[in-house]
C-alpha cells in the first residue's frame, strides 16, 4: 500500500463558491520526493495544510500508513512541517527551538540534548545553538526550521515553499542540502513550490496543480517531454515553450501558411486546427529558403547559451542559439523546427494530442 | 489557528457573560434613570420600570443646570485638545526632524514627567492660576491643561513613521519647516493624530480633581464636578436617585455617542502606535 | 546667519510648547519640592523654612503608613487583575469571531465613561441592603458585606471598580500585541503537540511581555494617582481604610491647607513612583523579550 493515499480529497471554504481543491487523487510511495507545483492560488498550500491537519478536509479520505487520518490532529499524524517563513520562536535559542517539541512530549533532558546536538551537527548548526533567531541569516533560520522537523523523527516531511524567502544563490545551495537530507533520512517528502526549476531539479514525481485541479502527474522528464496540456507545457521549462497556431491534416503538421513542419507517427483522429508547441532548444538557425522568418527584438546572453527573442507570425518566440552567433536587434533570422520534437494541442480542449502517454 | 477552535460555544458564553458584566453598570444606570426612587431600591431586584419616568430628565435639569455643565465640559475639552495637538505637533516635529544638542535629554525629561503623579504639581499650579487671575474660570482650566505629555509622545511616534524620503523631497522642493510640518508630517499622520485627539478629549472631559479645585461657582462647573456636587447634596435621599441617574446618563451620553460613531478610531490608534521600546 | 535661523527654529518649535510645559509641569514640580521645606499654610503671606521637619513628621505619622499600605495594596490588587483580565479578554476576542466589534465595544465601554459618574452608579451597586452586589450574592447564599461602610471591605470595593474600568484598556493593548504574533507560531506549536494552555505559556506570554511591562507600569502610575472613585465613594474612609497616599495629599493640601507637609508628601509620592517604575523596569530584563 502506498505510504500516503489521497482519495477524492476536496476542500470547500464557506465563503467561496467554488472548491479550492476538487477531488484530488494521488498516491505517494515510501521515500518518494513529490513536488506539488503550480502558480499562486492554485491550492497547493491548502493541499499541504490538509495533509498536515491544519486545514480540515471537506470531502474524501486521506490515508497515511494504512490508516484514515481525516480527523486525527496534526501532532498525532506521523508528519513534520517546514514553514515558508520558518516560524521560529523568536524568544528561544536555536537549541530550544529545536527541542521545543521534545520538551512538550516530556522527553528526558539528556535525550533531548543528544538528539538536538546530533541534528545540529547534521545541519551545521552546532556553533549557533545558543543564538537567537534574530541573529541568524535566512539560510541558517531555514536550517533551524529543518532541524526542528527532523527531530520529530517523523516518516513524512511536508515542506511549504521553504526556499522562497532566500536569495537565488542560497536557494541553489539549500536545494542541494534538502536533497542530501532526504537521501540521508529516507523520509517520504512532499514539497510545495511555485518555482518550476525547484520542481524539476528535486522531484522524483511532480504534481502540477492549477485552480485546485491536478493537471498532470509524472516524472520531471515525462512532464517536460510529454505535457498533457497547454498549461503544463507552458508552465514547465525555462525559457518557456513557443506556441503557434497550425493545422493538422493527413498526419502532417502544417503552419497556417501551409508550410509543413513535421508529421505524426500515429493516426490522431483529429483534423483541422491545432496549436503547435516547440521548445526553444528544439529549433535551429537555417537559410532563408528553408526557414521560417523571425524578427529579432532582443537577445539574452546567458554565457553558455544565447536566447534570441522575437516574433514569428505574430507570436512571441524564443530560440536557443550558440553564443557565438552574431545576431542584431531588428534583423530577421530564419529558423527550422526539429520535426521530432513538436507538440500538438487541441485548440479547444487545450489537451495534448501528440506526443502523449497515459499516466496515473 | 485551527478553524475548529474559533467558533466554540464555551468561548461565546464566557464572552457574553463578561461583556454583560462590563456593560451592566451602564445599562443599570440607563434603566434607573427611568425608574422611581422606590423601584431603584426595591427588594427583590426590579429590572425594568413599570412605566418609564421620562420626567426624571427635566427634573434633573431643574435641580442643577446639567445642560450647562455638559456644555462647559465639552467646550473646555475641545479647546484644550486643539491646543494640545497643535503644541504637541510642534514639539514632535522638533524632536523628530531637527537636530540639536540635548535632544535626548529633553525627550527623556518629558517622558519622565509622564510617569510622575501630576497631583504633585497642583499646589504651585493653583497659585499660578490664581496669580493669573484665572481662578474660577474655564480659561483657567484650559490654560493649565494645554501641555500634554501624552500627545507629544504619541504624535512623535506617528511622525517617526513618516518616511524620510518624503521630507527630503519636500525640502528639495524648497519647503521650509512650517510647510513640511503642515503639508507632509501632519497629513501623513492624520489618523494617528485624530485618535490621539479623541483619547485626550475623553480624558479631559472626564477630568475631575483639578477642575474641582479651580472652579467654585456653579456656572463654571464641569459636568464631573457638577455631578459629584449634586450627588453629595442629594444622594442621601432615595427619592432623588432617579434624578441622579438621569444626570449621569446625560453626562455619559455624549461620550458614548462619540464612541459608538468613532469606535474604530479608538481601536486603531492603539494598534498603529502600539509600543515601541 | 544660519545659526540664528537654527536658534529661531528651536525657539519656535520647542520654545512655544515648552512654555505651558514649563509653567505647569516643570516649574511647579520644583516649587513643590522647595515648598516642602517650609511651613506655608496658603493663607498667611509669610512662612518659615523648617528644614526637613515636614518629612520627618510625615514619615513618622501613622496616617502615612496606613496610606502607604493602602496604596501598595491598591496598586498590586489593581495591576495584577487588570493585566490578567485584559489578556484573557484579548485571547477570547480573537480575529474572525462573530460579533467581534460588539463584544469589543461592550468590553471597552467602561473606560470611556467619567469615573465620577460610574462611581455614583457603583455606590448604588454596593448599597448593603438593596444594592445589586448584595442581592446577587444573596442568590448564591454568599456573605453580604457592608462594602463601602465596612473598613475591611471598602478598599476592595474601590479595587473592583478600578479594575472594571481599566480592563478594557489593557485588553486593547493586548489585542494589538496578539495580532502581531505570526500565525505560523501557533500552528507550529499546535503541530508539536502543545495544548492550548502550553501554547499560552510558551508562545503568547513571552511574545506579549513588552506589552505586559508597559501595562504594569502604566497601571501602577494610574493606581498611585487614583482619586475620583475614592472621593465619590468613600472620601478616604471608613477609618482611613481607603485613604491612599494621593488622597492623603489632597486632604492635607486642600482641606487642611498644610502646604509644607502636603508638598513633602507629594515629593515622597514622586520618589515612590520613580522607584517603583525603576524596579519594574529592571526586574523586567529577565522576563521581557523584545
Amino acid at each position: 500500500m502506498a505510504k500516503i493515499r489521497m482519495v477524492d480529497l476536496s476542500k470547500q471554504y464557506d465563503n467561496q463558491d467554488r472548491k479550492t481543491i476538487d477531488r484530488f487523487n494521488l498516491n505517494i510511495e515510501e521515500q518518494e520526493f513529490v513536488v506539488i507545483v503550480g502558480p499562486s492560488g492554485c491550492g497547493k498550500s491548502t493541499m499541504l495544510r490538509m495533509l498536515a491537519g491544519l486545514e480540515s478536509i471537506s470531502d474524501g479520505e486521506l490515508w497515511m500508513n494504512d490508516k484514515v487520518v481525516n480527523d486525527i490532529p496534526p501532532k498525532d499524524r506521523d508528519i513534520a512541517l517546514v514553514f515558508q517563513n520558518y516560524a521560529l520562536y523568536p524568544h528561544l535559542s536555536v537549541f530550544d527551538n529545536i527541542a521545543f517539541g521534545l520538551k512538550i512530549r516530556k522527553t528526558p533532558k539528556d535525550q533531548i540534548k543528544k538528539q538536538v546536538e546530533k541534528t545540529a551537527d547534521i545541519l551545521g548548526l552546532t556553533d549557533y545553538l545558543k543564538h537567537k533567531p534574530k541573529s541568524l541569516s535566512g539560510g541558517q533560520k531555514q536550517r533551524v526550521a529543518l532541524g526542528r522537523a527532523i527531530v520529530r523523527n517523523a516518516n513524512i516531511f511536508l515542506m511549504d515553499e521553504p526556499l522562497s524567502n532566500l536569495d537565488a544563490k542560497l536557494r541553489t545551495h539549500m536545494r542541494e542540502e534538502i536533497m542530501q537530507l532526504h537521501r540521508r533520512l529516507k523520509a517520504t517528502t512532499i514539497y510545495v513550490t511555485h518555482d518550476q526549476t525547484e520542481a524539476m531539479t528535486m522531484a522524483s514525481k511532480i504534481v502540477i496543480l492549477k485552480d485546485g485541479y491536478i493537471q498532470q502527474i509524472g516524472t520531471p522528464k515525462e512532464v517536460y517531454n510529454q505535457p498533457k496540456n497547454i498549461f503544463v507545457a507552458g508552465f514547465i521549462g525555462a525559457p518557456t515553450i513557443n506556441f503557434l497556431p497550425g493545422k493538422l491534416s493527413n498526419e502532417e503538421i502544417k503552419l497556417l501558411d501551409g508550410t509543413v513542419v513535421g508529421g505524426v507517427q500515429q493516426p490522431l483522429f483529429h483534423e483541422g486546427d491545432v496549436i503547435i508547441g516547440v521548445r526553444p532548444e528544439n529549433m535551429s538557425l537555417t537559410s532563408e529558403q528553408k526557414g521560417i522568418p523571425m524578427s529579432v527584438r532582443f537577445t539574452e546572453m546567458m554565457g553558455a547559451d544565447m536566447f534570441v527573442h522575437g516574433e514569428v507570425q505574430g507570436e512571441k518566440w524564443k530560440i536557443r542559439v550558440n553564443p557565438d552567433e552574431d545576431i542584431c536587434v531588428g534583423e530577421t533570422i530564419y529558423i527550422q523546427l526539429d520535426a521530432n520534437k513538436l507538440h500538438v494541442f487541441d485548440p479547444h480542449t487545450e489537451e495534448s494530442l501528440y506526443p502523449h502517454k497515459e499516466l496515473v | 489557528m485551527d478553524q475548529a477552535t474559533k467558533h466554540s460555544i464555551p468561548r461565546y458564553i464566557v464572552l457574553i457573560v463578561l461583556s454583560m458584566m462590563m456593560i451592566f453598570p451602564l445599562i443599570w444606570m440607563l434603566l434607573s434613570s427611568l425608574k422611581t426612587g422606590e423601584e431603584i431600591f426595591a427588594i427583590p431586584l426590579k429590572w425594568l420600570p413599570d412605566t418609564p419616568q421620562w420626567g426624571n430628565f427635566p427634573g434633573a435639569l431643574e435641580l442643577a443646570p446639567f445642560g450647562l455643565y455638559i456644555y462647559n465640559s465639552t467646550v473646555t475639552a475641545l479647546v484644550i485638545v486643539v491646543f494640545q495637538v497643535v503644541l504637541a505637533c510642534m514639539m514632535a516635529y522638533a524632536l523628530t526632524q531637527l537636530q540639536f544638542k540635548g535632544k535626548n535629554v529633553l525627550f527623556n525629561s518629558i517622558l519622565m514627567t509622564y510617569m510622575l503623579p501630576v497631583a504633585a504639581t497642583y499646589v504651585p499650579s493653583y497659585v499660578i492660576v490664581a496669580k493669573l487671575g484665572l481662578l474660577d474660570t474655564l480659561a483657567g482650566i484650559i490654560i493649565s491643561n494645554i501641555a500634554s505629555v501624552f500627545c507629544i509622545f504619541m504624535i512623535r511616534q506617528a511622525f517617526m513613521q513618516v518616511p524620510k524620503e518624503m521630507v527630503e523631497a519636500a525640502r528639495a522642493d524648497g519647503a521650509n519647516d512650517v510647510a513640511i510640518l503642515w503639508k507632509v508630517m501632519i497629513p501623513m499622520s492624520k489618523s494617528s493624530i485624530f485618535t490621539v485627539a479623541l483619547i485626550s478629549f475623553v480624558q479631559m472631559y472626564n477630568n475631575y480633581l483639578w477642575p474641582s479645585l479651580i472652579v467654585k461657582s456653579q456656572e463654571n462647573y464641569l459636568v464631573t464636578v457638577g455631578l459629584n456636587q449634586f450627588f453629595t447634596a442629594q444622594g442621601t435621599f432615595s427619592s432623588q436617585w432617579p434624578m441622579i441617574m438621569a444626570a449621569n446618563v446625560l453626562a455619559v451620553l455624549p461620550l458614548l455617542l462619540l464612541f459608538i460613531v468613532l469606535q474604530k478610531w479608538f481601536i486603531k490608534g492603539i494598534s498603529d502606535n502600539g509600543l515601541k521600546g | 546667519m544660519s545659526r540664528l535661523k537654527t536658534v529661531g527654529k528651536l525657539l519656535f518649535f520647542i520654545g512655544i510648547p515648552m512654555i505651558p510645559l514649563a509653567v505647569f509641569w516643570f516649574f511647579p514640580m520644583f516649587v513643590s519640592i522647595w515648598l516642602s521645606f517650609t511651613n506655608w499654610d496658603y493663607i498667611s503671606p509669610t512662612f518659615d523654612y523648617v528644614g526637613v521637619e515636614n518629612y520627618t513628621t510625615t514619615l513618622t505619622s501613622a496616617d502615612f503608613y496606613q496610606a502607604l499600605w493602602n496604596t501598595a495594596l491598591f496598586a498590586v490588587m489593581t495591576i495584577i487583575p487588570t493585566i490578567i483580565i485584559g489578556l484573557l479578554l484579548a485571547l477570547l476576542l480573537r480575529k474572525g469571531l462573530k460579533g467581534e466589534t460588539w463584544f469589543r465595544a461592550f468590553l471597552f465601554s467602561p473606560w470611556i465613561t467619567p469615573m465620577v459618574a460610574m462611581s455614583i452608579v457603583w455606590t448604588w451597586i454596593y448599597e448593603p441592603d438593596v444594592g445589586l452586589m448584595n442581592q446577587v450574592l444573596g442568590w448564591f447564599h454568599l456573605p453580604q458585606p457592608d462594602w463601602l461602610t465596612d473598613s475591611d471591605t471598602a478598599i476592595w470595593a474601590i479595587i473592583i471598580v478600578t479594575v472594571w474600568k481599566n480592563a478594557g484598556w489593557a485588553m486593547l493593548f493586548y489585542s494589538d500585541a496578539l495580532s502581531k504574533i505570526p500565525n505560523d507560531l501557533y500552528e507550529v506549536s499546535h503541530l508539536e503537540g502543545a495544548s492550548g494552555l502550553q501554547r499560552i505559556k510558551t508562545v503568547v506570554l513571552p511574545l506579549v511581555s513588552p506589552t505586559t511591562l508597559f501595562l504594569a507600569i502604566v497601571s501602577a502610575i494610574n493606581a498611585i494617582q487614583a482619586y475620583d472613585q475614592i472621593q465619590v465613594m468613600t472620601q478616604g474612609g471608613p477609618s482611613g481604610s481607603t485613604r491612599t497616599l494621593l488622597y492623603l495629599y489632597y486632604q492635607m493640601a486642600f482641606e487642611q491647607f498644610q502646604m509644607g507637609q502636603a508638598t513633602a508628601l507629594a515629593t515622597i509620592i514622586v520618589v515612590f513612583t520613580m522607584l517603583l517604575s525603576l524596579i519594574m523596569f529592571y526586574a523586567s530584563k529577565r522576563w521581557v523579550h523584545y
